[in-house]
């Protein structure tokens, strides 16, 4: 134990005394900086070519809609009619739906499709005020303006842009921020045959298996922390403030929090172990640099096919794929959502595969093939 | 004592050390002589233990405790300093901070590296490293010490200082094997020869007996000998 510190702590001190650290750690705050600013960008721009199906009880309001959509010069307006909108609506032959029902307007949106979102709070917010100056004159009798996604569920707007993205950018850093120390932490030392120097010490392989892994993982929760920190930060200056997000807007906040906790615990030691292990079997930087790339697309590839639709979340086969049942897990925490059979097998699952890569680890450690 | 009995080493199908046997004695130094590839590296890795032997035994008579030099580049861990490499390999071997403080001033007196102790390694030149190489291999103060071409590559001074290091090991009746291509280290401070050729001891001799009958030039002598085994 004491010779497991004593590797970990000079992993630390190497790894903290190098500036390249403080660059890679200060990443995230950068990129989320940069993605508000994207998003915001966004916002300003005129749309073209929309696609939108309005319905309405009442006629007239009907044409007073149709006229003040084809006289907004900001729209270019495409398509209105289409016969059946919510399937079109998910097919994204259609932008957003527009419903008006007596005093409710419901603006329908795509929540797989960013594009969907952004346009329909943009039409939204402008709506609002010129339905208010031309549709609903009655200063006594407030209408309800819905922002619905296509299962017509009422959906908090911003709530739905950071479900898409967050995610991503939070389980890219995670994978990303570790590898670039892990590389060097085995294949580096084989390079420099500095690792037959430690192997010649006389101290244990497990040890020195353990003391590094431990200094890494330490590494990745403070990466951790610094990418959550720089989500909050950033989304707080420009946004609306942390009330935004899925898990704080519903009743199990705490139980959200802690459901998203856990899994981001579960898969910040899937990076540290994953790109550990890689190092360990790489005998060259530039091959664990390759390999570590490759495997991190994985997560991030299988997020954004979850957000494009093309793989089902709710998918019962999903709950027995190691790392895969803890991103959507955490996917669904991050959205207000949890799912109590899903967590736990997650968790026995991901527990188990965690405990083989150990295992593994320990054992080509132990091998000659670590020399060769 | 070090006894190798019947040592075989394969390496991916290839016979490195074929089935060796060699005896070290007790406070001698025994130089081991070979061509390249002869697998001089590979036996020190075998009787350091990081390589385990296909078949055959090594034996080292009441455990003593073994330092290593390895061969090849030296490189060490850049953004720490020398103080700081040392003090983890200590560290590392049981010795508590005030011990590794004496070892490094006793040893300083013989290899002279206190100028540079507080740089990062980053900045040393290959005779600087192969200085706190030497120190790492040795601050637990072992019995036994193998060195594998411990003076390849270094200029004349670097040179100069290892062979002091190695007369120190000796007034200190250390067991030592060295690797070595350098005729002054054979000539002047091995007891025994042992050379080695395709994995086996072809020959141990006394160094003394060896260059006996050598008036002047003993690497003609050295390399005479290395040929003959090779037929």
């Amino acid at each position: 134990m004491k010779k497991t510190l004593i590797i970990a702590k000079k992993e630390l001190f190497e790894i903290f005394r190098d500036k390249q650290t403080l660059i890679i750690l200060a990443l995230p705050f950068f990129l989320f900086s940069m993605f508000n600013f994207g998003m915001s960008f966004i916002n300003q721009q005129n749309v073209s070519d929309m696609k939108i199906s309005i319905t309405s009880n009442n006629t007239q309001t009907y044409k007073q809609l149709e006229n003040y959509i084809k006289n907004e010069n900001q729209y270019t307006i495409k398509q209105f009619d289409f016969d059946e909108p919510i399937q079109n609506l998910k097919n994204g032959d259609l932008d957003f739906i527009v419903k008006i029902d007596n005093n409710d307007v419901d603006i329908i949106f795509n929540s797989l499709s960013f594009n969907s979102i952004s346009l329909a709070t943009k039409f939204g917010e402008r709506f609002q005020k010129f339905y208010y100056e031309n549709i609903n004159t009655d200063s006594n009798q407030i209408s309800r303006f819905n922002l619905k996604n296509e299962e017509n569920n009422f959906v908090n707007i911003e709530n739905s842009i950071s479900k898409i993205f967050a995610p991503i950018v939070i389980i890219l850093l995670i994978f990303q921020g570790i590898s670039n120390f892990a590389n060097d932490i085995f294949a580096g030392e084989k390079e420099r045959k500095t690792l037959e120097m430690l192997l010649l010490s006389g101290t244990k392989r497990k040890y020195i298996y353990f003391g590094k892994l431990f200094a890494l993982f330490i590494i990745e929760i403070i990466n951790l922390l610094f990418v959550l920190s720089s989500y909050f930060v950033s989304y707080s200056f420009s946004k609306s403030g942390i009330s935004q997000f899925g898990f704080m807007n519903n009743g199990n906040t705490v139980v959200n929090i802690l459901v998203i906790i856990c899994e981001l615990f579960i898969l910040s030691i899937y990076a540290t172990l994953t790109s550990c292990t890689v190092s360990l079997v790489s005998k060259k930087v530039k091959n664990s640099q390759m390999i570590n790339g490759i495997l991190q697309a994985v997560p991030i590839g299988f997020v954004v096919l979850i957000m494009i639709g093309a793989i089902n979340s709710s998918n019962v086969a999903l709950k027995f794929l190691p790392v895969l049942n803890s991103i959507v897990c955490f996917n669904q925490a991050f959205s207000g959502d949890i799912h109590l059979t899903s967590i736990i097998s997650s968790l026995i699952i991901n527990f188990t595969f965690i405990s083989l890569i150990i295992k593994f680890g320990l054992k080509y450690l132990k091998s000659e093939k670590i020399l060769l | 004592m070090i006894v190798l009995n019947n040592l075989v080493k394969k390496l991916k199908e290839n016979i490195i050390i074929d089935n060796l046997s060699l005896t070290i004695n007790s406070g001698e130094i025994t130089a081991l002589v070979g061509k390249n590839g002869a697998g001089k590296s590979t036996l020190i890795r075998l009787i350091s233990g990081i390589l385990k032997p296909n078949s055959g035994t090594i034996e080292i008579i009441s455990d003593l405790s073994i330092g290593v030099l390895l061969g090849g580049d030296v490189n060490l861990y850049e953004n720490l300093t020398a103080y700081e490499i040392i003090s983890y390999f200590g560290n590392l071997y049981g010795l508590s901070q005030k011990n590794i403080d004496e070892r490094i001033n006793e040893l300083d007196k013989v290899l002279n590296f206190n100028s540079f102790i507080n740089k990062k390694a980053y900045t040393f030149s290959r005779g600087m490293k192969q200085k706190i190489a030497l120190v790492i291999s040795i601050i637990h103060n072992p019995d036994i010490l193998l060195l594998d071409e411990p003076s390849t590559g270094l200029d004349l001074e670097s040179v100069n200082d290892v062979v002091k290091f190695i007369k120190y090991l000796k007034s200190k009746n250390k067991t030592i094997l060295i690797a070595t291509h350098n005729i002054f280290e054979i000539v002047e401070l091995s007891d025994n020869i042992a050379f080695l050729n395709q994995g086996k001891i072809q020959r141990k001799v006394s160094t003394s007996e060896f260059f006996k009958n050598s008036s002047q030039d003993k690497s003609n002598t050295l390399i005479q000998a290395m040929e003959v085994i090779d037929e």
